[in-house]
């Protein structure tokens, strides 16, 4: 069966991947790291920040994206056209890029705050970046795109007939909203928001530049781990219960929302 | 599909207005690679148009876009072929073993990229991949596949699987199933997947820079040099580029289709 | 001659002939697989042919990038390279003591010598991980006293210096008091977010005497510093300690005097900074274990030691000399840069070596620990 080859094949590559980790991974058996990783309050901060801000992002990301794929599903050719355009942008500016235009606008001197002061609209410049407030906004606009683009896919995938029918039998535009549309979306937005969750587990140049250095997510932690302290042991035992939290985490959802119904399948 | 008026202008407007903010560090980035001055800022007293020259006349710069152009399309074809495949297995095998699979697939992705950077310098020291293009090309499909086999996951999600088992029944085998039946329907999955595993690559820095020395020098490697000491603000330039193309490409295609739809409904 | 050698000399004069443009690549692709030497494992890497050989003939310093490669270059690789024939390379890798030990481990060592801090030498010399300097090929006397460790010879100076914007300060130079005194004179301020440096400057201005400054107290400092709310932004990158000012954001900050003097340039003036209660610190080359070179390395870090090369570090990249004698011999004009120059030396303190090399990770830790969040 081609399917089982194809999926053998794939079987290297993650395999590769563990035989791998274990190179780097906890050396010289001993329980020690992973002590240090359930007792140290430091580490302890650090992952809920992490999981915090991400899930935070995500979650903004994933509602700002529905809006942007519903809306281009009912809009015409040429504004959707210009839509993608907009989406795609971002793609072409480097994380580094992004961080320091959002510096450029979100400084309490930068062109929002100066412009919000010219009309008036404020006295004080507000505080939108070198804070957590920063992170979110430069995290959430570097997952939209990711979430869009699933989620458009989507949206126009589906079956309009279903759509017609719920209307023809009376229904109103908000309830079929409600009881066909979203229910019929559900598994790409788990799609999308597994795909933005565990995209934003990993950065950390995003947060360490926006969040004014003192936003520190885990993603840098292990980066001073590996690169400056040399405690291998640590970001090895750091990388293995994020792994270990994030696949039962995975796996807890997919649970409620029934895996097997959204992979389908024979 | 209707909407009611009301819902209409609100759903637009807020796409509208998330569309700008997704714009607008885009369009900070050209003033900035515009101005005067050796940082990246804001112009100061004029414009300037040094940070273009110093992308297209350094070979530097030139030389690093190229390779990172070749190493992101080489690695998003292998890791679209590898991810489609594996998405396309784990649909049909659904079990244990394919969750197990699932879960190794996504575990480049997972890790913090420094961790998977040292892991992987390891290994390609041993296997004799260390700073070598191929070396480099794999590294980036490992870690975009991921994103591929998500993607591709999330469209198969929507295909009705009795799509599948009307072509069994018609007499077709499974590799003419997936290629003439699943394939063309996943299309735009297959689209953004690719384009997902491109920046990806495009974008990696992290493990490019263990894997990596003086023999391959891909473009964020470039942006990072000297990052302790300054930011060269060709990266704006360079950002600038790219988006000036892919908006003249978008035009383009608009333009196109409104003299189409012109044609059509004149003839 | 054996016939692999052979081999190997036609791959090589073949190779000449390639990067002249004399041959086609599948024509060179092909001798190479006539004579069996494989182009490394399917990339377009460094052939291995005589690479090996040559490599010797060759060093390989790391250090951080950017405009230090270039004139680390100007300074110290050609001049040496006129003298002996050695190409000098620099990589600017970043070379942290962690990305050294991955090395090291890894077995494939591809540095000679790499920018370290002093006690850096320590840290990893201790495990193993460096070669020992061969003082007698390096001399002694060329250094500042106890610039010459038993794993790290002193390469330059540098100091984390106070630099602020003259235009808020216009009769005196602020002290570090005055860093936390965010009533008097409002604005942002910035630290290093990695500890060194910072948290120095806290306990000074928290009332600590220069002489009992260490062992550090971490804690101490950490409370100190919380004291400035949202009006203290971390940098990293010596980019965003030059950053910050250009933009506006602060008003002063504990800098790297190299990135303080060319702010000063950059602004014309606005921003400078003072000597008084510098953090002197000694940066040194340090030799990984099993390097390339083997022992030319040290004829290498010897020759970096001259006086004048030294000097045309100092005016190319605004390191201070680690040989006093180039502090003494350098131009007058250059005395206001120079951290190492004795009336400069004189305002400031000199970083514990012993201290970091013990100390320096857990505390990065607890630092980090404290004023994140």
């Amino acid at each position: 069966m081609p399917a089982a080859i194809l999926v053998g094949l794939l079987y290297l590559l993650p395999i590769g991947w563990l035989g791998l980790m274990s190179l780097g991974g906890p050396t010289e058996w001993t329980l020690r790291w992973y002590e240090q990783v359930a007792t140290a309050s430091g580490i302890h901060k650090i992952l809920w920040t992490t999981a915090r801000i991400v899930t935070i992002t995500s979650l903004v990301a994933l509602v700002l994206g529905y809006l942007v794929a519903y809306a281009m599903v009912h809009m015409n050719e040429r504004q959707r056209l210009l839509i993608t355009l907009c989406v795609l942008v971002p793609f072409w500016l480097s994380v580094l890029v992004r961080a320091l235009a959002w510096l450029i606008l979100l400084r309490n001197n930068g062109l929002i705050n100066e412009a919000l002061l010219n009309w008036g609209v404020i006295d004080e410049p507000l505080s939108l970046v070198r804070n957590e407030l920063g992170v979110i906004i430069g995290m959430v606009h570097y997952m939209i795109p990711y979430a869009v683009f699933p989620l458009y896919g989507a949206m126009r995938g589906m079956d309009q007939s279903l759509l017609m029918a719920a209307r023809s039998a009376g229904a109103s535009p908000l309830r079929t909203f409600r009881d066909v549309f979203l229910p019929l979306t559900l598994p790409a937005v788990f799609g999308a928001g597994l795909l933005v969750f565990v995209f934003g587990l990993g950065f950390f140049i995003t947060p360490a530049i926006l969040g004014g250095g003192r936003i520190v997510m885990l993603s840098e932690y292990a980066s001073l781990m590996v690169l400056q302290s040399a405690r291998w042991g640590l970001a090895g035992a750091l990388s293995v219960v994020l792994l270990a939290s994030t696949l039962a985490l995975i796996w807890m959802i997919s649970r409620a929302v029934n895996l097997r119904r959204m992979l389908g399948g024979a | 599909m209707s909407l009611g008026a009301r819902a209409r202008i609100f759903v637009m407007a807020a796409a509208w207005l998330i569309g700008l903010f997704l714009l607008l560090p885009g369009l900070i980035t050209i003033p900035v690679s515009l101005n005067d001055t050796r940082w990246v800022r804001m112009p100061e007293e004029g414009l300037s148009l040094r940070h273009f020259e110093a992308m297209l006349y350094s070979s530097n710069w030139m030389t690093s876009m190229r390779e990172s152009a070749v190493i992101a399309l080489v690695a998003t074809t292998l890791s679209v072929i590898i991810g489609t495949a594996c998405a396309i297995g784990l649909w049909r095998v659904v079990g244990r073993t394919a969750t197990l699979i699932g879960a190794l697939v996504l575990t480049p992705m997972i890790l913090p990229p420094i961790v998977s950077g040292l892991a992987l310098y390891r290994a390609w020291v041993v296997l004799g991949l260390y700073d070598t293009w191929f070396g480099v090309i794999l590294a980036h499909t490992i870690l975009a596949t991921p994103f591929v086999v998500i993607t591709i996951t999330t469209a198969l999600s929507l295909i009705d699987p009795r799509l599948e088992q009307a072509s069994r029944s018609l007499g077709a085998s499974p590799r003419t199933t997936t290629l003439r039946v699943i394939l063309p329907n996943i299309r735009a999955g297959i689209l953004t997947s690719a384009v997902f595993a491109f920046i990806v690559s495009w974008d990696e820095i992290v493990v490019t820079l263990f894997v990596s020395s003086r023999a391959v020098y891909t473009l964020p490697r470039r942006m990072w040099d000297g990052i302790r000491e300054s930011v060269d603000p060709t990266v704006a330039a360079v950002a600038t580029s790219l988006i000036a193309a892919t908006s003249i490409l978008v035009i383009a295609v608009i333009i196109q289709q409104t003299r189409r739809g012109r044609a059509a409904r004149a003839g | 001659m054996t016939l692999q050698s052979v081999k190997a000399d036609l791959v090589d004069i073949a190779r000449g002939e390639l990067e002249a443009g004399r041959i086609e690549r599948r024509d060179f692709l092909k001798l190479c697989l006539w004579a069996g030497v494989a182009p490394a494992a399917m990339g377009f890497g460094p052939l291995s042919a005589r690479e090996a050989a040559a490599q010797a003939k060759e060093i390989v310093a790391a250090n951080f990038g950017g405009d230090a490669v270039k004139f680390m270059g100007e300074a110290w690789g050609e001049p040496y390279t006129k003298d002996t024939g050695i190409k000098v390379v620099f990589d600017g890798a970043s070379p942290l003591p962690g990305k050294i030990k991955a090395m090291v481990e890894s077995g494939k060592v591809t540095w000679d010598a790499c920018d370290a801090d002093g006690f850096v030498g320590g840290q990893l010399g201790n495990h193993g991980l460096l070669e020992p300097i061969d003082y007698s090929i390096v001399n002694k006397s060329m250094l500042r006293p106890g610039w010459d460790w038993k794993y790290a010879m002193g390469s330059y100076s540098y100091s984390f210096v106070l630099a602020y914007d003259k235009t808020k300060f216009p009769n005196k130079p602020p002290t570090y008091a005055d860093f936390f005194d965010t009533k008097k004179y409002p604005g942002k301020r910035s630290l290093w977010k990695y500890q060194m440096g910072a948290v120095e400057a806290c306990l000074l201005a928290d009332g600590v005497p220069v002489n009992k400054l260490y062992p550090l107290d971490v804690d101490r400092a950490i409370k100190k510093v919380k004291t400035l709310g949202k009006d203290i932004i971390y940098w990293s990158s010596g980019a965003e300690s030059q950053q910050v000012f250009l933009d506006k954001e602060v008003i002063m900050a504990n800098i790297w005097n190299t990135r303080a003097s060319v702010l000063e340039r950059d602004t014309k003036g606005r921003v400078t900074w003072t000597w008084n209660q510098g953090l002197f610190c000694p940066a040194a080359w340090v030799v990984p274990k099993g390097n390339p070179a083997g022992k030319e390395v040290m004829k290498w870090l010897a020759s970096t030691l001259a006086p004048e090369r030294q000097i045309k570090l100092l005016s190319l990249l605004g390191n201070g000399p680690s040989n006093p004698k180039g502090s003494a011999a350098e131009p007058k004009d250059m005395n206001r840069l120079d951290p190492g120059f004795e009336a400069n030396l004189k305002q400031q303190f000199v970083r514990n070596e012993d201290w970091y090399e013990k100390n320096y990770d857990a505390a990065t830790d607890k630092w980090i620990d404290g004023i994140s969040g």
